[in-house]
């Protein structure tokens, strides 16, 4: 299939919700409408036997920016779905680990290098950060400086 | 009555720091929990602050065995953010390198799993095979590990015909070893004993979890970027993809020793294929600003990278998935319920990546001396010593 089939798909359910679009040859990437994003998961993943191949995360300028990148193998497209966060004191957004089982490693990983916080999630542990590291020191934050680090 | 036994972070049997707390009643494993971390380097944060041409060099180093897989990943990522150009030579010689990594990581973990259960000769047998791809790899480019031959836009050296010659020959030894490999591990009771409706994976839960390469295979899931997002030459070589059935961890050794074979039978095509002329490289000189993915069949599966640009000379963002974050967490469909004995070869059984580059020292046999009669002298002596009965021919030997 190609991405701009998948496109017009995911349009007839979800019309200008679906927000903005980018294809390339096999990829698609979709900026949705926060209100869709758990049905717009569901659909890809569900229905459509998406691979949840990790979650990227960006830290922009004003907001962090969450990547979700499925890979659908079988159409042999890679859909990314693009979702902002809120950069506050608390940035924080739903868990997709309880449907998708998957993912509960990679949100405990950009809990801990990033800080967000991933409601619901069925592990609020560590996994990766070193013990030398305070639980708010987030490291792969743009403002985080490898030099500031003492010893170990 | 539970009790718990933690395992690591630093063991005998493991080779990378990682912790495991296993919570067991009597035989019975009922709960693993793990921590891992303790290699965490920051390298997509180092990342950040190299060049394009320079990220190669430093993510060939976040894994031993797989130092072909991640660079290529970086490159098939910047170059679907830079819509770029591969020259066909360069094309094959990258999948050229692919394969032959892909040859000796299996033997590795085949090697690896044959130690895991007590069987040695399986170990001694699979590294003395994967030895002669090292030093086939060691001819091609130059290194038995860390190859240094990717480059975004094509690759760093050529290989000389000459060289793409020798490796005939050690390819067809290859493929008979390999050949014997398999099925004496299949015909082995011991081995089917051990590894038999052990572990067992099925297909949802491989779905739910991720799980990736031999790992997905094994519960009958065909998923293999080399035939879902070909990048390389794959579609033009002839090959297929190794699946089976029965997601138990006999069915992840007899995925990857098949794929070994298909992966040699791609090597002599690709030699035979290879044009002798041609560019490697296509130079790129900007990259756009953009998104670029780049997915990779690695010998444990999809190796996942992603570089956001923003038109300068450096990714403002770059992030590495190895396939074992994947596929490590599946350790609590399979594990579960299974005996202690049993637990070490699951959680090895995804092939969790295992760094050993060290250079082992070369002994080659001269004409007046023989190893093996060596040590069977050496045998003989200590046996004197202990006082011991020697057999017929350590007598001869020992005089």
């Amino acid at each position: 299939m190609k991405p701009s089939t998948f496109k017009e798909e995911l349009t007839g359910r979800f019309g200008w919700k679906l927000g903005e679009t980018e294809e390339k040859e096999t990829r698609l990437y979709i900026t949705p409408k926060p209100e869709i994003f758990e049905d717009l998961v569901e659909v890809i993943y569900e229905e459509n036997g998406g691979r949840l191949a990790t979650i990227s995360c960006l830290d922009e300028e004003e907001i962090f920016r969450l990547l979700y990148h499925f890979a659908l193998d079988e159409h042999e497209i890679m859909v990314t779905v693009k979702l902002p966060v809120e950069k506050d004191d608390n940035p924080s957004t739903n868990s997709i680990a309880r449907k998708i089982p998957g993912a509960e490693w990679i949100e405990r990983e950009i809990r801990e290098m990033f800080g967000i916080d991933f409601e619901d999630h069925p592990a609020k542990k560590r996994l990766l950060k070193a013990e030398s590291l305070e639980d708010d020191d987030y490291p792969f934050r743009k403002d985080f400086e490898v030099e500031d680090l003492e010893g170990d | 009555m539970a009790t718990t036994i933690p395992i690591g972070p630093y063991h005998p049997l493991q080779e990378e720091p990682e912790h495991y707390l296993l919570t067991v009643d009597g035989e019975e494993v009922l709960d693993v929990d793990v921590q891992i971390g303790y290699n965490h380097r920051g390298i997509e944060k180092l990342s950040e602050k190299k060049t394009y041409n320079q990220v190669p060099f430093l993510v060939e180093r976040v894994c031993g065995i797989c130092s072909h897989s991640h660079p290529y990943a970086y490159c098939l990522a910047v170059e679907d953010c830079g819509d770029l150009e591969v020259p066909e030579k360069a094309k094959y010689l990258r999948t050229l390198i692919g394969e032959l990594e892909r040859i000796h990581s299996h033997l590795l973990w085949a090697g690896l799993a044959g130690h895991f259960i007590g069987y040695d000769t399986v170990f001694m047998w699979a590294w003395k095979y994967r030895e002669e791809v090292l030093d086939l790899l060691e001819l091609l480019t130059g290194n038995r590990n860390a190859y240094a031959m990717m480059k975004p836009g094509g690759v760093q050296r050529d290989i000389p015909r000459e060289h793409l010659e020798e490796a005939r020959p050690i390819l067809d030894t290859l493929k008979e070893k390999s050949e014997m490999l398999y099925n004496a591990v299949l015909d082995d009771p011991v081995m089917k004993a051990r590894l038999e409706g052990i572990g067992v994976l099925d297909e949802e839960d491989a779905r739910a979890f991720g799980a990736l390469g031999p790992t997905s295979r094994a519960s009958g899931i065909p998923n293999d970027i080399r035939s879902d997002f070909p990048y390389g030459v794959y579609e033009d070589l002839d090959w297929k993809v190794i699946t089976r059935d029965a997601g138990d961890v006999l069915a992840r050794v007899e995925v990857r020793l098949l794929e070994t074979l298909e992966s040699i039978k791609m090597c002599e095509q690709i030699i035979n294929r290879i044009p002798d002329e041609g560019s490697i490289d296509s130079e790129p000189k900007k990259i756009p600003p953009g998104d670029g993915i780049g997915s990779y069949e690695a010998p444990r599966g999809e190796c996942f990278h992603y570089i956001k640009s923003d038109g300068t000379n450096r990714p403002v963002r770059h992030k590495i998935r190895a396939p074992t974050f994947m596929n490590f967490p599946t350790y609590r469909s399979t594990c579960i319920g299974e005996t202690v004995a049993d637990a070490s070869i699951i959680l090895a059984s995804v092939d969790p990546c295992y760094c050993c580059t060290e250079r082992a020292i070369s002994l080659k046999e001269k004409d007046d001396v023989n190893l093996l009669e060596l040590s069977q002298k050496r045998t003989a002596e200590i046996k004197e010593e202990l006082g011991l009965e020697l057999s017929p021919l350590e007598e001869v030997l020992d005089e």
